[in-house]
């Protein structure tokens, strides 16, 4: 209670009696009185029943009784719309969010993709898509039977006529960049991965195997959502899997499905319960004291706030598989997220999985796992930074969940704010330059994730020697696409004082990019062709000459990679309306990156530049070949596969 | 039905002069208030129609709700004041102490009601109203006694 309610209500109660005391007679005034005390009291120390928490989610009759059971009570949650009557304000900014959405049931209102009529194609199966009234229906293979096949070792490319079913889809993932959709099993409440995703701003439907970083010849992925979405996708979630009859079949139970409130805030019975009474409540308002019933992360200290994040923002071993297999994750928002996880970091022998979350510098590569990288960064294990002093679910862009400001410099002079007024001294940029902004340098675009880069959440600085001795690229080299790891190595060490760096003839007289481009890995590769297409990349590089090179990547042999290398390149006005579709024939990839060649030499590509054999050419729109093809033939085709 | 007196022509000048009090009284409370209260509605309005946060945004809600609430019952408060002193007028000649007590309650609670609600719009926790929403359950019982003690009175002149 601040002062100026209590003077605004200690005005009306003077108002009040005095419009009583000009009245005559004792008798009203007493009756009055003690109506008015009786109320009050009647109004503060009304019992504070507590009511039962609600059932989980208005979840249909009709799905329920396919067993997508959203269970009663499950581990004391109430769901958001218990918590919306009291907190309307933070309830409409997180029903804003991408995280609300991660997971629901699909309706006529959420499913993104057209169904009706469509049908789809890949790899020898074909899927036939129905819209029945509100009900959204997939005639394919059987994918159960199709997955009992794989497990025992058939080539389902050989297996010409499998069984045709009809499953409705009952849930989907995602709305943000990607939509997939659920069927179920016939196994419990185990629900498939329909193996086609719709990408959301492309508005088309892509098979699964050409929407990841993945080895082209890998086998096709059932995935279930039971054993892994469910964890992170719902509030509350327990796959509850029969493990005891060795089946694993599971009647898999969720609080509330999307990442609500209980998510961050843990689950709120208690909370509710003790908030029922209306005189607890004042009492409450009054002290304005943490309320030990119910967690805010951003009461909690920085490196428990950020677990809270970080239990699904981030990769780790389980401590008791078993347990986490039938009851989920028993992580609570504001426990300590290393008891019943070990968050991996990165060892050259870790199984290929977890190894392919890391550049082999230890750092963090993958998009989804930013708790790995920002726990491993000097900000936070020393600087007290956590996920909320950057991000907030209530007060920010559902985009990034960046908090107004973060956007900017601003995120990084929270605690630096020596180089408010010093930027350019430091950066060597202009200040208004995308140069001088702190993550651009601190942050690049060095991860992967959903077909694009993202920023890396390990906070370093640029490290030229680390490039030439690691895969990971780095950011001087990232937006100076036409600069070679010789030209970082020089500049950083004459501005900062970095150590020299030894290299090899073609680091330091072929641009870095190119040999990220030509001779990286998948990973490299993909990242290295976001910033072909970065804005700031782009004018920081010139892109008369990017054209030959993001030809190369039109045929890669991963999907991904030709997706980024396709968008990158359309950026340019003259690819803009190329014809090319990057899950298209083998044959009419090369085409179009043929085109892409000669539409690039008859405008005498490059005109201008003085640097052109460090861009591979020999002169404006002819291509240093045999160097190409020297570090084409050297490309780094260790199988990847980004678990994102 | 019970004819209304000429307080000129009253047996008791005294009593007629009190009912005239009360009659007069209540009107003037009447108008008043809705005075008052019809001008808040052009205020919250005006809040709308300029899209102020303050009032509209959702982390308001209990604000709006708390003011739309002031706004209606100040209002119908003045329709009752003024429905009070009809019927003073048309069912009685003369006052007794069932109809004093019944006055003070309903201008006691024509102020705590809509004051109660206003203030408690004022100051917000979250989901919850400031502490001036203390008032209105109040104002709620004076109410409940003012409409008893006239519904009594009315049913003993045998309307």
């Amino acid at each position: 209670m601040n002062s100026l309610e209590i003077l605004a209500f200690f005005v009306v109660a003077a108002v009040v009696l005095l419009t009583l005391v000009i009245g005559r007679g004792r008798s009203w005034r007493i009756a009055a009185m003690a109506m008015t005390v009786g109320a009050a009291s009647a109004a503060l120390y009304a019992p504070g029943k507590s009511r039962p928490p609600g059932k989980a989610d208005g979840i249909p009759e009709q799905v329920a009784s396919r067993r997508i059971d959203l269970a009663d009570n499950v581990d004391q949650y109430v769901s958001s719309d218990t918590c919306r009557g009291c907190h309307p304000g933070e309830y409409a900014s997180w029903h804003k969010t991408y995280h609300r959405t991660m997971t629901q049931l699909a309706t006529p209102q959420t499913v993104l993709a057209p169904f009706d009529g469509v049908k789809l194609e890949a790899k020898d199966r074909r899927y036939e898509l129905e819209q029945r009234g509100d009900e959204f229906w997939i005639r394919m293979a059987d994918p159960d039977w199709e997955a009992m096949l794989q497990r025992q070792g058939v080539d389902l490319r050989q297996v010409a006529s499998p069984p045709i079913v009809e499953r409705r889809v009952f849930m989907t993932t995602g709305s943000h960049h990607m939509q997939g959709y659920w069927i179920k099993s016939r196994f419990g409440n185990m629900m498939r991965q329909v193996p086609w995703f719709y990408r959301i701003k492309e508005k088309r439907w892509l098979p699964r195997e050409d929407l990841f970083v993945q080895p082209p010849e890998d086998k096709r992925h059932f995935s279930t959502w039971n054993d892994t979405c469910l964890h992170c996708h719902t509030v509350g979630g327990k796959p509850l899997m029969d493990l005891e009859s060795g089946t694993g079949i599971p009647q898999s139970e969720v609080a509330e499905l999307g990442i609500a409130c209980e998510a961050c805030h843990g689950p709120a019975e208690r909370h509710i319960a003790k908030h029922q009474n209306p005189l607890t409540r004042y009492q409450f308002h009054s002290r304005r004291e943490p309320d030990s019933s119910i967690v805010n992360p951003a009461r909690l200290d920085p490196k428990r706030a950020s677990e809270v994040c970080g239990t699904c923002h981030g990769f780790h071993a389980v401590d008791k598989p078993r347990d986490y297999a039938v009851h989920g994750s028993p992580f609570r928002p504001g426990g300590d997220l290393q008891v019943p996880f070990e968050t991996v970091r990165y060892e050259p022998d870790l199984p290929d999985k977890a190894r392919d979350i890391f550049w082999n510098d230890g750092t963090c590569r993958t998009g989804g796992d930013e708790y790995n990288g920002l726990s491993a960064s000097a900000c936070y294990q020393r600087g007290g930074i956590s996920c909320l002093s950057c991000h907030s679910m209530h007060h920010s862009d559902p985009n990034d969940q960046l908090k107004a400001e973060m956007n900017s410099n601003e995120a990084c002079l929270q605690c630096h704010d020596s180089y408010r007024d010093t930027i350019e001294a430091h950066t060597h940029h202009p200040a208004t330059s995308s140069g001088s902004l702190c993550f651009n340098c601190h942050m690049p675009y060095s991860s992967y994730a959903l077909l694009t880069a993202m920023r890396s959440h390990t906070i370093d600085s640029p490290d030229a020697g680390v490039s030439i001795r690691t895969e990971r690229p780095n950011a001087c080299n990232l937006c100076h696409l036409d600069k070679t790891f010789d030209w970082t190595a020089d500049h950083l060490t004459k501005w900062y004082g970095a150590p020299p760096v030894e290299m090899d003839g073609d680091q330091k007289s072929i641009a870095a990019s190119l040999l990220w481009l030509y001779r990286g890995n998948a990973v490299q590769r993909a990242v290295v062709a976001n910033s072909f297409g970065w804005a700031d990349a782009q004018s920081a590089s010139g892109t008369n000459w990017f054209a030959p090179h993001l030809a190369a990547l039109l045929d890669d042999p991963y999907s991904a990679v030709r997706f980024i290398g396709e968008r990158s390149l359309r950026t340019l006005p003259e690819y803009e309306t190329l014809e090319y579709d990057y899950i298209g024939s083998p044959y009419d990839r090369a085409r179009a990156a043929e085109v892409v060649r000669e539409v690039w030499q008859s405008g005498n590509g490059a005109v201008g530049r003085d640097d052109l054999s460090t861009i591979l050419l020999k002169s404006p729109g002819s291509i240093l070949q045999s160097i190409v093809d020297r570090l084409h033939s050297a490309r780094d085709d260790t199988p990847v596969k980004v678990a994102e | 039905m019970t004819e209304i007196s000429d307080p000129q022509t009253s047996p008791d000048s005294s009593e007629s002069n009190d009912l005239q009090i009360y009659v007069r009284r209540h009107i003037r409370w009447g108008w008043w208030l809705l005075t008052s209260f019809l001008s808040l509605g052009i205020v919250l309005e005006g809040l709308h129609a300029f899209k102020i946060g303050m009032y509209l945004d959702v982390s308001n809600e209990t604000r709006r709700l708390m003011w739309t609430l002031a706004h209606a019952h100040g209002t119908l408060f003045g329709l009752l004041h003024i429905a009070f002193a009809a019927t003073l007028a048309a069912t009685v000649t003369q006052t007794n102490r069932s109809h004093a007590i019944a006055s003070k309650c309903l201008t006691a609670a024509s102020l705590l009601l809509p004051l109660g609600f206003l203030l408690g719009g004022a100051y917000t926790y979250s989901g919850d109203p400031g502490y001036g929403i203390v008032f209105v359950p109040v104002g709620g019982v004076l109410l409940l006694i003012a409409a008893g003690l006239t519904a009594v009175s009315v049913s003993r002149h045998n309307l």
